[in-house]
């Protein structure tokens, strides 16, 4: 069953110069894919996975989330749709930084309006999953860059979406910190089915990724499961 | 958890917050404090003036201050002096003759009011002793006056010298009387003292043929709360008479009380505008600032309503913490020289001359705290609207986008 469905997608940005960014994109990803979209700067990775996620309007074709047509949300709809549907895992991580990663893992479940005693037991559950149950009281400033973007996959996971959208979530990591980070993704996507789709340019993740898009100016080019 | 961010995101630029924290507190408690200094002054010029010159009520034939014709007696004017003495609300009443003429001496003359007077039960509704600066209060036997400072340099005598008073009698005919300078006072209101003499009742009465009847009764009230029950309690006993309070016979004292607390208000309006616009500045600036954050909230899911409320909830806290700060210090300056006052004997001239005291004691009503409380709250509520909205306008990717 697929849960992403983009038709004909293409983001045009007006300018002096129009940029298209992406030009008629059309995929379909199923439950329990892990996805690598692969491609040089300025193919249109981020670009394509902003409108999946509902973040960047599509210039015309469509966009189909677990059967919602997300190109027609406007506003908090759109909002509420990604905080109950879709899960985002940030290159820089992007977490907040006044919170623990206690109170970062529970924020989204706070907005979806979870009792407290679910979100303590889902909050810790999920660090104690991503490997970070001693450190939970911790602020990010106290993390490495591989703690954070571990916090980061927790909240993602937090709400229950039905997939994540990582946008080159290793970028900012070291050797060790993205094989710590691949592992957990992947072991994620096995044992719980969860869905991935990210943007990548690491040969690491594309390596691990069962399915590999690649775009180039905005078009796919290649589409290869293994 | 919005509360615990509001919270903790203040405290990230801890220098900035203590600054507009600070801004909020000195405004208050400046503005407060100067509300408190002229609410002071003109509260003891009000009072100074009810309780030496004016009284709290006064009664008069329906006609006598208009015309000023001293054959406006009041009528049954004995029955209402004894009536407002025996009054339990009436701290001291007292009854005068009131007559327009001339003051002369040897050297000099002026047109003056003949005040004549019981100098006890004067003393006690407008304290006269207390204001003799000079001489003594209505000792000398025969045809004693008190005369003020100024109207002594005018006519150039000085104790126990003559003068005569001319005036005229109800019957039209015009008489006059010696009497002696028995004391010479002074008031912190010099046109007062230049308008004004004292005899006593019985002198004055004698002369004017007037067989005991009054002018003008004179009532001090204990408390200025019961002041409408007494007026209205005279006015049904004796309807005749025109029993007026001290805001009827005062207009520009009743201006200055019934237009202070606008200009109050007004006063507060302005250091709240400037408040309003260091909010304002402050959370644009936090919420420029965090811009990439605030994108990253709405994407992971915060809706508009929220990011609106935290972005209000930041600007109130500050508000809060700042605003009992600047109350709470006002409030204890405000008690403080409420006691021992604040001298300003270096422009005592200047303030005599209209009427004020050189040393003033800060007051203020405990409505206005709560108001000025009350007013802030507001302000801060309407200065977070615009960072707030900026806030929700936010495009999440092109927020993430900023550095």
């Amino acid at each position: 069953m697929s849960i992403i469905q983009t038709t004909n997608v293409h983001k045009t940005y007006e300018g002096a110069v129009p940029v298209h960014a992406v030009q008629g994109v059309t995929l379909e990803i199923e439950a329990g894919e892990f996805t690598a979209l692969v491609g040089p700067s300025g193919s249109g990775k981020t670009t394509l996975l902003n409108m999946i996620g509902g973040l960047d309007p599509v210039t015309s074709g469509s966009v189909v989330v677990d059967g919602t047509e997300v190109t027609q949300l406007k506003g908090n709809e759109l909002i509420d749709f990604r905080l109950n549907h879709i899960g985002f895992v940030f290159q820089a991580y992007n977490l907040i930084p006044v919170l623990t990663a206690r109170e970062n893992v529970e924020f989204t479940m706070l907005l979806q309006g979870r009792s407290q005693q679910e979100r303590d037991a889902r909050t810790a559950e999920l660090l104690q999953e991503v490997g970070l149950g001693e450190i939970m009281d911790k602020r990010p400033a106290k993390m490495s860059g591989g703690q954070q973007q571990r916090v980061a996959v927790a909240r993602a996971l937090a709400p229950k979406p039905q997939f994540i959208l990582a946008d080159e979530p290793t970028a900012n990591l070291d050797s060790a910190s993205t094989t710590t980070l691949l592992d957990l993704m992947a072991e994620l996507n096995e044992k719980e089915g969860v869905t991935f789709l990210f943007s990548t340019h690491d040969q690491r993740v594309i390596d691990r990724a069962r399915r590999v898009i690649t775009l180039e100016d905005g078009k796919i080019v290649s589409d290869v499961r293994k | 958890m919005l509360i615990t961010i509001a919270w903790r995101n203040i405290w990230r630029n801890p220098l900035r917050s203590a600054v507009v924290m600070t801004s909020i507190a000195l405004g208050l408690m400046a503005g407060t404090f100067l509300l408190a200094f002229s609410w002071g002054m003109n509260e003891q010029r009000t009072r100074e003036i009810i309780e030496t010159q004016v009284s709290h009520l006064q009664v008069h034939h329906p006609n006598f201050r208009a015309d000023n014709d001293v054959a406006d007696f009041i009528p049954e004017s004995r029955s209402v002096l004894s009536m407002a003495k025996q009054n339990q609300q009436v701290k001291a009443a007292t009854g005068r003759l009131l007559v327009g003429g001339m003051v002369a001496s040897a050297k000099g003359n002026t047109g003056v009011q003949i005040r004549g007077i019981t100098p006890d039960a004067e003393h006690e509704v407008t304290q006269l002793r207390d204001r003799i600066i000079e001489g003594e209060y209505f000792t000398a036997r025969r045809n004693p006056i008190i005369i003020s400072q100024k109207t002594a340099e005018r006519l150039k005598v000085g104790l126990r010298k003559k003068v005569v008073l001319t005036f005229q009698r109800p019957d039209g005919e015009i008489t006059a009387g010696a009497f002696r300078v028995n004391g010479i006072y002074q008031t912190t209101n010099p046109k007062y003292d230049e308008a004004h003499v004292f005899v006593r009742l019985n002198d004055l009465d004698r002369l004017l043929g007037s067989a005991g009847k009054l002018h003008e009764v004179a009532i001090l009230m204990k408390d200025i709360e019961l002041l409408p029950q007494v007026k209205t309690d005279l006015t049904a006993e004796f309807p005749e008479a025109a029993i007026e309070d001290w805001m009827e016979l005062s207009p520009d004292l009743r201006l200055i009380a019934e237009s202070f607390g606008v200009s109050m208000r007004i006063f507060i309006g302005v250091i709240l505008l400037a408040l309003a616009f260091g909010i304002i500045n402050t959370m644009l600036m936090a919420v420029l600032e965090r811009r990439r954050e605030l994108g990253m909230l709405m994407s992971i899911g915060m809706n508009r309503k929220r990011l609106f409320g935290m972005v209000m909830l930041e600007t109130a806290m500050l508000t809060l913490i700042g605003s009992p700060i600047g109350l709470g210090v006002a409030w204890l300056l405000i008690a403080f020289f409420g006691k021992v006052g604040i001298s300003l004997s270096a422009v005592s001239d200047g303030l005599s001359s209209m009427g004020f005291s050189d040393r003033v004691y800060t007051s203020l009503e405990t409505t206005y705290y709560i108001e000025t409380a009350i007013m802030v709250v507001i302000t801060a509520i309407i200065a977070s609207i615009y960072p707030a909205i900026k806030a929700i306008k936010l495009n999440p990717v092109e927020a993430m986008r900023a550095v």
